[in-house]
């Protein structure tokens, strides 16, 4: 093994994640080269270090704050407006028209004036009945959700 | 229209969320060290912190109560961060970073070292490690901070980074090797003692 090839192993075999037989050629030339026992002993101390920094103490007031911001979440009405596509206002135009002239070819019988609701060009959709995501939590891309959406 | 409004039901219901804001209460010292690490500083570790719990709660029944939460919360918040810097226009688009990280001639793409996050580095200046951290790549300096700072195996880390091992493998490495030079050229004396105490 050369030097190219340990160096490139270090880290790896630094953290326990070498095969057996890999692991056992790297501490042999580790043996054999001072240059590369050299940064074998860097990389060491430094992950060393690492593991003894000391956690970075949270600020006063965090856990009440991030409480908040949660709840602002659940409780927030917010209203999504989806745009209605022209078709569905032109389809829903035609079933009026028809109803009208179902109506007409029949004089005798009583005529019931039905008119359907206008279609809305806009739901007001509250924020507990479907919420849009910013961003998915794995993924970049906004996505919408219905709110039972993937529950067991 | 594609999709069903459901009009029942809430997004989390009162059970969810008073389980949410108990795992939350047991979970956020431990995940603000965590965001502290990825971006050296208090300010953008809160609202790092305060991003990952709201795409948590959004997100609640996605997750699996027989895993630890911890490590839920840890993958979102390794994603989050990444987002905040890419949106920040700091990472290159990642078909390009894979290429370089993978292929086998391995062209140095980043040259994150010579721009080092400067935020980070201006608060970090008591302490040479976390400034060395600074100047590393966002997506190595990750790996390096889950292996080394949270302890987890290249495995565990492939499923927080939505990777591979072999990437892992490879961001740590090459991590590790930009901290190393950060290191050397503006702190060599520290060093030489962090060796001697070994
Ligand atoms: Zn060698």
């Amino acid at each position: 093994m050369n030097c190219r090839n340990a160096q490139a192993k270090l880290s790896a075999l630094l953290d326990g994640e070498l095969g057996g037989n890999e692991a056992l050629l790297v501490r042999e030339h580790l043996r054999q080269c001072a240059r590369c026992s050299a940064e074998w002993r860097e990389l060491r101390a430094l992950k060393l270090a690492l593991g003894q920094l000391t956690d970075a103490e949270p600020p006063a007031g965090l856990e009440d704050r991030l409480l908040a911001a949660v709840r602002r979440q659940g409780s927030e009405r917010r209203t999504i407006r989806l745009w209605v596509p022209a078709a569905a206002a032109a389809a829903a135009a035609c079933a009026t028209l028809a109803l009208l002239q179902a109506a007409s070819s029949e004089p005798r019988q009583t005529v019931v004036q039905r008119t359907l609701p206008p279609v809305p060009s806009t739901f007001e959709v509250d924020r507990d009945q479907a919420y849009v995501s910013a961003a998915d939590p794995f993924g970049p891309g906004p996505v919408i959700l219905a709110a039972g959406y993937g529950r067991r | 229209m594609s999709f069903a409004i459901a009009r029942d039901g809430n997004v989390a219901s009162t059970l969810d969320r008073e389980h949410f804001e108990r795992l939350l209460r047991e979970s956020y010292r431990q995940a603000y060290a965590l965001a502290y690490r990825l971006t050296g500083n208090g300010a953008d570790a809160e609202d790092l912190l305060q991003d990952a719990y709201i795409r948590a709660y959004r997100f609640f029944h996605q997750y699996d109560p027989e895993l630890p939460f911890a490590k839920w919360l840890s993958k979102i918040l390794c994603n989050a961060n990444i987002d905040r810097l890419r949106r920040k226009g700091r990472l290159k688009i990642a078909s390009l970073d894979q290429r370089s990280e993978e292929g086998r001639q391995v062209a140095e793409v980043a040259d994150w070292s010579n721009t080092p996050d400067r935020r980070m580095v201006e608060e970090s200046v008591s302490d040479p490690l976390q400034e060395g951290l600074a100047a590393v790549r966002p997506e190595f300096r990750t790996a390096v901070v889950l292996a080394d700072i949270e302890g987890m195996e290249y495995e565990e880390i492939a499923q927080t980074m939505g990777t591979s091992v072999g990437t892992v493998r490879s961001r740590i490495h090459r991590g590790r090797k930009q901290l190393r030079r950060y290191l050397s050229e503006h702190f060599p004396d520290y060093v030489a003692r962090m060796v001697d105490e070994l």
